[in-house]
């Protein structure tokens, strides 16, 4: 009805505008990644000389895959366990700790709560790369520096789960159930555990969505406290291969077999778990990304 | 029944008091594990750094204000700062500009068709730390990019002709806008999909285009998520490191080792092996962090804190 | 059963003997920090040399200052002798906060050192003390398509005048001379330019003067043949430059010796039977020719170890065992071991002639005192500035000034005093 009411010429130029915009981000966002993934396949040769999307051959892709994972004893394939292990512990740790803190916050009034609340929220604005020297010095202190665990912990600090729990429960928590169970005679603990955890359940998955996403790629930390190469995740394992073979810098003065196809494909081994979990929970983004704020 | 209330009282107050002292306990039992990482990598590192600031660290004695002395007096600094605004100001500008255009466009057209083009927007997100560099660095370069007959219709032959032409504060802007900006048109696509049916209905009603609904009824009912995106973007964005960092994987030639000042820090304290000029200048950056963290918090109320 | 006891007793006793023997003999533990191409080389020591065990770690190579800062920093994981990958680390890692460097003057034997090239232990020397040792040297030399330049009737240049005169010839027939080694440093000090150089016997003092003719000269003539098309104002590894070489636009360039190996047969793609070298050149009013490198790994070690002498060992046969070094990836520093690395490239029908290996051993001669180890980088300020300009259509020669106050600036930053 409204539509019929618009005059056609400018809905036509209108809807032309909006769809060319569309198009355009489609382009901007979507080529990059599609020549990343098409470059996989290609040899170096083929990268200097063919058209962008010149799609390689699959035995070039196999060629590059077996010089990407046999390389220094498969070494980035025990890279990629490491990022396993640190991003699970990481996320189990972040959850431990931000699911109970969260619920704590929103269900009880005690001193300090308030204090809490704003240094979460100051821990979640600002970002880590500052306060990454003192915390290797931390560790090195505590003797967890260069160790799994080390790394765990730090990345199992979470300020932003937490938040995202306090409002999950805050407004969804009822109150109603609350009261009963409390009359039923539940202590505290049990109304934690038999009552909120159960609700729990989409909260988890959104802070365990968002700390992976952090984990997974975190680079500067995990650079500054690991120094043994068998402990190395991901990120920093593409960093070492790129500037040890000297296949981006051009300065090749190795046998080395990473060139710019081995990087390319260490590069998409880097960022297709996260690709994938992007496309599987796009919703937790929605969801989560400003709760809370705008409703104060 | 007043009566009985009267006499009920002194013992449901004291009952109530009991249970509070347990509420609380159990609530500082749940807290427990949060508060340890908190003290451990929230508040202690920046305590740390704070403190190490004011001492020569080979000497290990008080120092004064010599390391901030240092820091001013090193005539990067400066330069580093301005580099740093001019990111920060194009950076913002693109994701507000950016993610409310193509948010509220997305708004118009067909569910299926925008929930696969947010897809699509959102996904290189993914693309972190040194995969960035190894795109971007085929990316600016127009002899092997995807985007080379764009880069040829503006007269570029050579990547250095890109970053000269654009500036390096745009490109790294750009990378940051490329891999950021998706996530917060998801966001959005949220929330103006829970904007309130009946004011849009009215307003459509009342003859309103649908340009018009988008700029005088949606974005104004969206402007304060895209202010507390923009100031988010720019705490962020000042303490830039690791795009302009790991430029330097691609050879001496992209070398830019400090552009930025959290890399003057990093130079510092990995180069140098000055520690205190390190964490003085820090300082002086997780604190500009933290005023904007107060000022989010206190001062805008868009975060929810009862 | 008392004496079964009693023999058991016995016997567990002997073992712990038996154990704190071996524990007497048991060889020197030290801490390597490798980047992964020397691993095999480090490997074969430990092989090799029963009294030393080593523990190695390969490490990026670009990350390895900021991890001995944080080692040392946090007084743990320190490693006792460590490979770097650029010479500057040398200088970063030996100033009053960051003290990590052992000085080896006495620890080497003079018979030793005077077996390398002139001037490759060069990065190694600060202040008068030797502090790390040359695994490779990389000095620049003259590149060339033999059947291409014949076929061109083109004359190998052995003077920059030369140079320049050839690539304005080539220009006219549609070729090149292909990349001036961008950031420019190898062709800016070829005349001797006082950019950021050592003042001999002066401690932490550089001199630093871009404003004589030694400098202009050079500039003068970048700018003239990137003016022209001679040269491309862009590295030898831009995209546009790797196309121009594979079509055999660019019969002549000049490259480090890693790059027939490394760049010019995998990168170029030349075909095999072309590639030749020519001696590194001079200007005219020069009587030798003045060569400056790219690249070369050096060895040192902690000064704080508890074990200097089988350190200093080490790091001596690292980069001066003849049998460990003949297999090195690239040419040797020290001489009688790139003698015998050499051998194998006088056979290799890659090359168009067989003096390859002894064009690049007699260019060795001519290697630039000035390329040393300093605190800062000056490549990184010749991207700052000069490339940047370059990018804008400013000339080399007008770059100079804004040049010398980066560099005079980054130097006094950096400790060192200014001449």
């Amino acid at each position: 009805m409204a539509d019929a009411r618009t005059p056609p010429f400018r809905l036509n130029l209108g809807r032309f505008i909006v769809y060319a915009v569309l198009l355009f981000a489609v382009c901007f966002y979507g080529i990059p990644l599609l020549w990343l993934l098409l470059a996989g396949t290609r040899s170096q040769s083929s990268l200097f000389a063919d058209p962008p999307f010149t799609i390689g051959t699959w035995d070039m892709f196999i060629a590059t895959w077996n010089n990407l994972t046999t390389y220094n004893n498969f070494q980035i394939v025990s890279w990629a366990a490491n990022s396993l292990i640190y991003s699970v512990g990481g996320v189990l740790l972040a959850l431990v700790a931000s699911i109970p803190a969260g619920y704590a916050l929103a269900a009880s009034e005690f001193p300090g709560r308030k204090l809490i609340l704003v240094v979460t929220l100051i821990a979640m604005i600002t970002p880590s790369t500052a306060v990454v020297l003192p915390i290797f010095l931390e560790m090195n202190l505590l003797g967890l520096n260069n160790s799994y665990a080390g790394l765990i912990l730090a990345s199992g600090f979470f300020p932003f789960g937490v938040y995202l729990t306090y409002v999950y429960f805050s407004t969804s928590l009822p109150k109603g159930v609350m009261d009963s169970a409390r009359v039923d005679g539940a202590n505290r603990f049990e109304l934690f555990t038999r009552i909120a955890l159960p609700l729990a359940r989409p909260i988890v998955a959104l802070v365990a969505f968002f700390s992976f996403i952090g984990i997974w790629s975190n680079y500067f930390l995990a650079f500054v406290l690991l120094s043994d190469d068998k402990l190395y995740n991901l990120p920093v394992g593409l960093t070492v291969l790129i500037s040890t073979s000297g296949a981006l810098s051009n300065l090749p003065a190795n046998d080395v077999p990473i060139k710019k196809p081995e990087v390319i494909l260490a590069a998409i081994l880097v960022i297709l778990p996260v690709l994938l979990i992007f496309i599987v929970a796009q919703r937790f983004v929605r969801s989560g990304t400003l709760s809370g704020a705008e409703k104060g | 029944m007043s009566a009985i209330a009267a006499t009920a009282t002194p013992d449901r107050a004291r009952a109530a008091k009991r249970k509070g002292r347990r509420d609380t306990r159990m609530a500082y039992l749940l807290l427990l594990p949060y508060i340890v990482l908190l003290i451990m990598f929230g508040v202690f590192p920046v305590a740390y750094a704070f403190g190490l600031s004011f001492v020569d660290t080979i000497e290990n004695s008080f120092y004064g204000l010599a390391n901030y002395d240092f820091v001013f007096n090193d005539f990067r600094v400066p330069a580093a700062a301005i580099n740093v605004i001019w990111f920060v100001v194009i950076w913002v500008a693109m994701t507000m500009v950016g993610v409310a255009t193509l948010s509220l466009m997305l708004d118009t057209v067909g569910r299926r068709t925008a929930t696969t083009l947010r897809t699509i927007y959102f996904l290189p997100g993914a693309v972190t730390s040194s995969a960035v560099v190894v795109l971007w660095l085929f990316l600016l370069d127009p002899g092997v990019s995807p985007f080379q007959g764009l880069l040829h219709a503006a007269g570029w032959t050579y990547s250095i002709d890109v970053v000269s032409g654009l500036g390096l504060a745009s490109v790294f802007a750009l990378m940051a806008f490329f891999s950021a900006s998706g996530g917060w048109i998801v966001v959005f696509g949220g929330a103006l999909s829970s904007l309130p049916t009946e004011v849009l209905e009215a307003a459509r009603i009342d003859g309103a285009n649908r340009f018009q609904l988008a700029t005088r009824i949606k974005l104004p009912m969206i402007w304060r998520s895209l202010v507390l995106m923009g100031i988010l973007s720019f705490a962020a964005g000042l303490q830039l490191f690791v795009e302009p960092q790991l430029m330097g994987l691609a050879g001496p030639q992209s070398a830019q080792n400090d552009w930025s000042l959290n890399q003057m820090a990093f130079q510092y304290a990995f180069r140098m092996g000055d520690f205190g000029a390190s964490a003085a200048l820090s300082t002086m950056l997780v604190s500009t962090s933290i005023i904007i963290a107060l000022v989010i918090v206190f001062a805008t109320r868009f975060y929810k804190l009862d | 059963m008392h004496k079964l006891k009693t023999t058991a007793l016995a016997l567990a006793g002997g073992l712990m003997l038996m154990a704190g023997a071996a524990m007497a003999a048991d060889p020197v533990v030290l801490n390597v920090w490798s980047d992964p191409v020397r691993l095999t080389m480090f490997e074969l020591y430990d092989k090799t040399h029963d009294n030393v065990t080593l523990n190695i770690t390969t490490i990026d190579p670009a990350g390895l200052v900021a991890k001995i800062q944080l080692g040392m920093q946090s007084k743990s994981e320190v490693p006792d002798v460590i490979f770097m990958n650029d010479i500057g680390y040398a200088a970063q890692l030996s100033t009053r906060r960051s003290n990590y460097l052992l000085d080896l003057t006495d620890k080497v034997p003079q018979t030793t050192l005077d077996e390398f090239y002139p001037n490759a232990n060069g990065p190694c020397y600060i202040n008068g003390k030797l502090l790390c040792m040359r695994n490779d040297i990389a000095h620049d030399v003259v590149w060339y398509d033999k059947p291409l330049m014949e076929s061109l009737g083109a004359k190998v240049p052995t003077t920059w005048e030369e140079y320049q005169a050839l690539g304005d010839e080539l220009v006219a027939k549609g070729y090149s001379l292909g990349s001036p080694m961008v950031p420019f440093e190898s062709f800016l000090v070829s005349d001797g330019c006082d950019m950021v150089m050592p003042v001999e016997g002066k401690d932490d003092t550089v001199k630093i003067d871009l404003t004589t003719e030694k400098c202009l000269k050079p500039a003068r003539m970048i700018d003239h043949m990137i003016a022209a098309g001679s040269l491309s104002k862009v590295g030898p590894f831009d995209p546009a430059v790797v196309e121009l070489v594979k079509t055999g636009k660019v019969p002549l360039m000049i490259g480090p010796t890693w790059f027939g190996e490394y760049v010019i047969k995998p990168t170029y793609e030349m075909a095999p039977g072309k590639l030749a070298v020519a001696l590194p050149l001079k200007w005219d009013d020069q009587t030798q020719p003045l060569t400056w490198s790219w690249g070369g790994g050096v060895y040192g070690g902690w000064k704080d170890t508890k074990n200097p002498a089988e350190v200093a060992d080490l790091i001596t046969w690292m980069s001066s065992d003849v049998t460990n070094q003949t297999t090195a990836v690239t040419l040797p520093a020290h001489k009688p071991s790139s003698i015998a690395w050499g051998a194998r490239l006088k056979t290799d029908a890659y090359y168009a002639s067989p003096d390859v290996f002894d064009v690049q051993v007699a260019a060795a001669e001519f290697s630039h005192p000035g390329y040393v180890s300093l605190r800062f980088s000056v490549e990184d300020a010749l991207v700052k500035i000069v490339s940047a300009n370059i990018a804008k259509g400013i000339s080399v020669e007008a770059s100079l000034p804004a040049l010398q106050t980066e560099l005079t600036n980054l130097a006094k930053l950096n400790g060192y005093n200014v001449e």
